[in-house]
């Protein structure tokens, strides 16, 4: 009893929450700014969580009434993920309540985020096709009004991007969805991998699901939004973004993808391939970047990347589909921990004074070494739980284990250059003198290792126990210390230049291919009459030749090469070396490993 | 000429059109300031009519069906009859009357020639109530003329040379596609004789007609619903019609006009030829297509529209098409999908245009560009608003999302995926007209004052304006979520299905 009133309250508490809020706006009540208020907002998730840590063992709950058909349970491969995605909602709700100074649009902030953690916590729990698709939609809109919440013109443009594509990756899914489940009126989540497996169009409704849920986990290629939304939005905001809710399109994928069901060979070797270059490139990228936060947008690219490894192999190689599913959930909810508790990090930093900062980046270093998979961290067990789970097509791929350990190397680089940019920059606003309690707790979730929270019991008993491992896991590590280190004095010699790539990377170029587009009188866009007066007709050659050019202006103006002036950009002046260094690497592994 | 009532209950169908056309009568001759008296009026027969309708529509789900039959030319009959499917069209039509009602009621306060406009209204109203329960072709054929008629007024009621000129563009459009329906429908009584609707096709033994005078029958009635139905290329009446008050234009949009037609292609395809018959005779893929160019058309039209109310038509144009979409695709789900829509539309797009009216008649506003920070002077509407276009994009758990499912569903079940693609597309753009509108309307500031704002004391506008407009959007949420529930749309149309496919 008290079980089904724990799943009913996990969804209907947030959901009363934001209405009672709503109301109070129509009637312009000053709800928002009551503090007892802020307090039930902050710690709307706790049946979520209690929910999650055990009290509903075995109870499910049918609601033939709702949707087409609702089933809510919270099975135990979701219980990790619904508990880290609470407890990341907590946590940077604390924080906002204690530490974030910016009081504007507060209505609008707190409705985004009661909505979106409905949808979140609620998506983690329904087990019926037609909620979960609900549930994501609500957590994927919602959080419009989270990431557009400073009203900047970045943070609209950010926002545009982030609806386009979200809207985007919603018709993808309902594609997949449909071509997976025909002919079934109100089918579970788990007919749907079973529906692929004996589908004629396995492939097919398998690239859509994977790419329409790939667009939340920020998959190569469909990633544009990513480094936008979490550099203009409040960093608590990128912490839900990047820590909670990035984790429903994982398990959208778990959920959906024909995991174990069916073999589809080339489909899981394109998806370890894009995974790989999420994982190379986000580090390339990322480390060329300016601030905190978007190199720590960058990370969260190069880790889903790294996590698309072990379903690739799982779509390629049936027989590991168990292991994989437990290696992405236990990296999944590693990785979420960890940033968000970066990204709090770096809200704390911002408000700090210059001695308390140096306290703050020290902490933030040792949430980052368990992102980076130092021994004795959650991070560890994930990579060797994802190593073991990968074993048995190591056969296929032989040099798919170092190929993990070089994107360790990358993620390295990344927090390192991470926390390079939070110790320079400039403080924003004033000195904020309360406690951060949601980060410190998040800090302590982190270094204590919750990551037992996940992890299967095929799992090493416990990771660096092993000497090999220890190897295994520091060398990539110690790599890039090296190539700090020699960055550090080449840059001090004034040997290179400097790289920067702009935020949003290919981005870019593609948004000025749409801006010449309409400026070549295809009226896209823009009023019928104003295109008749301008008479301008496209022409064919221009139509072809028009992209090239494009993409090598603006990447000329873009991709600036600065010469070095400050020994903080070290990292930055030898990027395309070290990547040099590691793709020659990972070639040679290739030639390696297929002789 | 007199009843001849065969099932018991013959008189509610009567009871049904009688609500409507009594209240015109009197309403007409009522003098214009007897206020009261024609509010008390109007309103009392919407709620008799939809008290009336759920008591039918409930003995419709026991399986009884009234029909009232009598003699109207020698071997033609005029018949009313309540199934299934004309619950689906008169419960639609009254539930959404009784809002639309209420909404004129608050709109015209002050307004000249009410009396008339009211008379008119309840007239088209039981125009409406008549195409649904019309139980042949000759029947429905009178309907759909009284329909063009009782509309006219109401288009052009405001008298002005603009409205006027859209007003002989709506007869030019109307009369000329119900010219082409009485050809339809004389060369296919002519061939066939005079049939009642049935629920698998009054068409028993198409082997013994031609079947290619079958299939110029089939477009011919197909051309004159298409002009109501605002099918590609014959939706040019719509956009323009928008002069209109905005009453009328919800109602023209949701419920009446545009709806009738789309009931009548209904009618055609499931009770008239019967949908296996349909497929048989291979129109239904042509008529699929057509119906995709129309979704994608209206679409993108809506796109380069700065007008609110012209943009909510063009998008009407691509979401009425759903439906004929819907019946198009062979199979229960796309049938369901179809039939579902045709109350989801109705309750979206009825709310827009209420809305539409709301910011119109509150703050002047009538461009898209002028609704910036809308929301937060008229947070209700807006939220209204909200909702309705996520329906329309089909975002769940709203009613357009359910409509969607299970077109989807039908696209793939009739062996016509590339429909998925269609209306995968037809989503996009409708994010892309929809969602730069909830921008603006919430996360702008307001930069001009508005052109010309009226106060209504504590409200953010006139009562009677803003409870339809909750109402209609409180439909759209519970349509969609409450889907699975006895007697939603969706319960109603499987209902339906269950009695068209003989298989």
């Amino acid at each position: 009893m008290i079980g089904v009133v724990l799943l009913v309250l996990t969804v209907a508490w947030p959901l009363a929450l934001a209405t009672m809020l709503a109301t109070s706006a129509v009637f312009r009540g000053t709800l928002q700014d009551a503090s007892w208020w802020s307090w039930l907002v902050t710690l709307a998730p706790i049946p979520a969580l209690i929910a999650a840590l055990g009290a509903t063992q075995g109870i499910r709950l049918e609601l033939p009434w709702l949707l087409l058909g609702s089933v809510w349970e919270i099975d135990p491969a979701r219980r990790a993920l619904l508990a880290a995605a609470a407890l990341v909602w907590i946590l940077a709700g604390l924080h906002m309540r204690t530490r974030f100074v910016d009081g504007t649009h507060r209505t609008s902030l707190q409705l985004g985020w009661l909505l979106a953690m409905t949808g979140n916590v609620a998506a983690m729990l329904v087990q019926d096709v037609a909620g979960f698709y609900t549930f994501f939609a609500l957590m994927s809109f919602s959080a419009y009004l989270l990431v557009v919440h400073t009203r900047t013109d970045d943070a609209f443009a950010a926002g545009r991007v982030y609806v386009a594509m979200t809207v985007f990756g919603e018709v993808l899914i309902l594609s997949g969805l449909l071509i997976a489940t025909r002919g079934l009126s109100s089918p579970l989540l788990t007919d749907v991998p079973v529906a692929i497996a004996t589908s004629s169009h396995a492939a097919i409704a398998t690239l859509c699901l994977w790419m329409g849920f790939g667009v939340k986990t920020a998959v190569v290629g469909l990633h544009f939004w990513l480094p936008g939304a979490y550099t203009h939005a409040p960093p608590p905001v990128a912490a839900v973004l990047g820590g909670a809710m990035i984790n429903a399109g994982v398990l959208g994928m778990l959920s959906t993808l024909p995991l174990g069901t069916v073999s589809l060979p080339t489909l899981g070797a394109f998806i370890i391939v894009v995974g790989l270059t999420g994982a190379f490139g986000g580090a390339l990228v990322g480390i060329m970047q300016h601030a905190s936060v978007t190199v720590l947008g960058y990370s969260s690219i190069s880790q889903m990347g790294l996590l698309m490894v072990p379903i690739g192999a799982a779509l390629h190689t049936p027989s590991i589909a168990p292991l994989a599913i437990g290696a992405v959930t236990l990296f999944a909810v590693h990785h979420g921990l960890a940033k968000a508790s970066l990204f709090l990090g770096v809200d704390t930093a911002r408000g700090s004074d210059r001695f308390s900062r140096v306290l703050v980046v020290s902490l933030c270093a040792l949430v980052g070494a368990s992102l980076a998979g130092a021994p004795f961290t959650s991070g560890a067990a994930a990579k060797l739980v994802t190593k073991y789970a990968l074993y048995d097509v190591a056969s296929v791929w032989p040099w798919l284990g170092t190929a993990l350990s070089l994107a360790a190397a990358g993620t390295t680089l990344l927090v390192v250059r991470a926390l390079w940019c939070l110790a320079h920059e400039t403080a924003e606003g004033e000195v904020v003198s309360s406690w951060p309690v949601g980060w410190l707790m998040s800090v302590g979730l982190v270094v204590l290792g919750v990551w037992s929270l996940g992890l299967p019991s095929a799992a090493p008993a416990w990771p660096g126990a092993e000497w090999l491992d220890a190897v295994s896991l520091m060398w990539p590590i110690a790599l890039a210390l090296v190539l700090v280190g020699a960055a550090a004095w080449a840059s001090s010699q004034r040997l290179l230049p400097l790289w920067r790539v702009p935020s949003g990377d290919l981005l870019v170029p593609l948004r000025a291919l749409w801006h010449w587009v309409r400026a070549q009188g295809t009226g896209i866009g823009r009023d019928p009459s104003e295109r008749a007066k301008s008479g301008a007709s496209p022409t064919l050659s221009g139509a072809v030749a028009a992209p090239v050019i494009v993409a090598l202006q603006s990447l000329r103006a873009r991709v600036r090469v600065e010469h070095p002036a400050r020994a903080d950009d070290a990292l930055r002046s030898v990027a395309p070396i070290v990547f040099g260094v590691l793709v020659v690497m990972l070639l040679l592994l290739f030639r390696f490993g297929a002789s | 000429m007199s009843p001849i009532p065969e099932i018991s209950g013959w008189w509610l169908p009567l009871a049904v059109l009688g609500t409507s056309l009594v209240p015109a009568l009197l309403i007409m001759l009522l003098a214009e300031h007897r206020q009261g008296v024609r509010t008390v009026l109007n309103l009392g027969a919407a709620v008799v009519k939809l008290a009336l309708v759920a008591y039918m529509t409930w003995g419709v789900a026991f399986g009884n069906n009234y029909e009232l039959r009598f003699g109207m030319m020698p071997g033609v009959d005029f018949v009313l009859r309540a199934d299934a499917m004309s619950m689906l069209f008169a419960g639609l039509s009254a539930a959404l009357w009784l809002f639309t009602t209420i909404y004129a009621i608050g709109y015209l306060e002050g307004a000249p020639n009410r009396s008339r406009f009211f008379g008119f209204f309840s007239l088209c109203v039981a125009s409406t109530m008549g195409i649904a329960l019309a139980g042949n072709l000759v029947t429905f054929l009178v309907f759909y003329e009284l329909l063009t008629l009782s509309t006219y007024p109401l288009v052009v009621h405001r008298g002005t040379p603009k409205s006027l000129n859209a007003g002989r563009t709506y007869l030019r459009y109307t009369i000329g596609g119900g010219a082409v329906l009485l050809v339809g429908v004389a060369l296919f009584t002519s061939l066939v004789g005079d049939v009642s609707f049935a629920d698998t096709g009054a068409l028993v033994s198409e082997a013994s007609y031609d079947a290619t005078l079958l299939r110029v029958a089939f477009w011919l009635l197909i051309a004159g619903l298409g002009v109501k139905a605002a099918l590609v290329p014959l939706h040019g009446w719509l956009p323009i019609a928008m002069v209109a008050p905005a009453p009328v234009s919800a109602l023209l949009h949701a419920v009446a006009v545009v709806k009738a037609g789309a009931f009548g292609i209904v009618r055609v395809v499931y009770n008239v030829y019967g949908v296996e018959t349909a497929q048989a005779l291979g129109v239904l893929f042509p008529l699929a297509v057509l119906a995709s160019i129309t979704i994608l058309w209206g679409s993108v039209r809506a796109l380069f529209q700065t007008e609110i109310k012209k943009r909510l038509a063009y998008s009407t144009i691509s979401q009425v098409s759903y439906i004929a979409l819907g019946i198009a695709l062979f199979g229960p789900w796309g049938s369901i999908g179809g039939l579902a829509h045709l109350l989801h539309q109705g309750l979206m797009k009825i709310t827009l245009f209420f809305c539409a009216g709301n910011y119109a008649e509150t703050l002047g506003v009538h461009d898209i560009a002028e609704l910036d920070g809308a929301g937060r002077r008229m947070p209700v509407t807006s939220a209204a608003f909200t909702i309705g276009a996520f329906g329309m994009i089909g975002v769940p758990p709203l009613a357009g999302f359910v409509s969607k499912w299970y077109l989807g569903l039908g696209a793939l079940e009739s062996g016509m995926p590339w429909v998925l693609g269609v209306l995968v597309l037809s989503s996009l753009l409708n994010a892309a007209y929809f969602l730069p509108i909830v921008h603006r309307l919430w996360f702008r500031p307001q930069t001009a004052p508005w052109p010309d704002e009226h106060s209504f004391g504590t409200g953010e506008t006139n009562r009677w304006l803003l409870i339809p407009t909750i109402a209609t959007a409180v439909f759209t949420v519970g349509a969609g979520v409450f889907a699975n529930m006895p007697y939603s749309p969706l319960r109603w149309a499987m209902l339906v299905v269950a009695r068209v496919y003989t298989q």
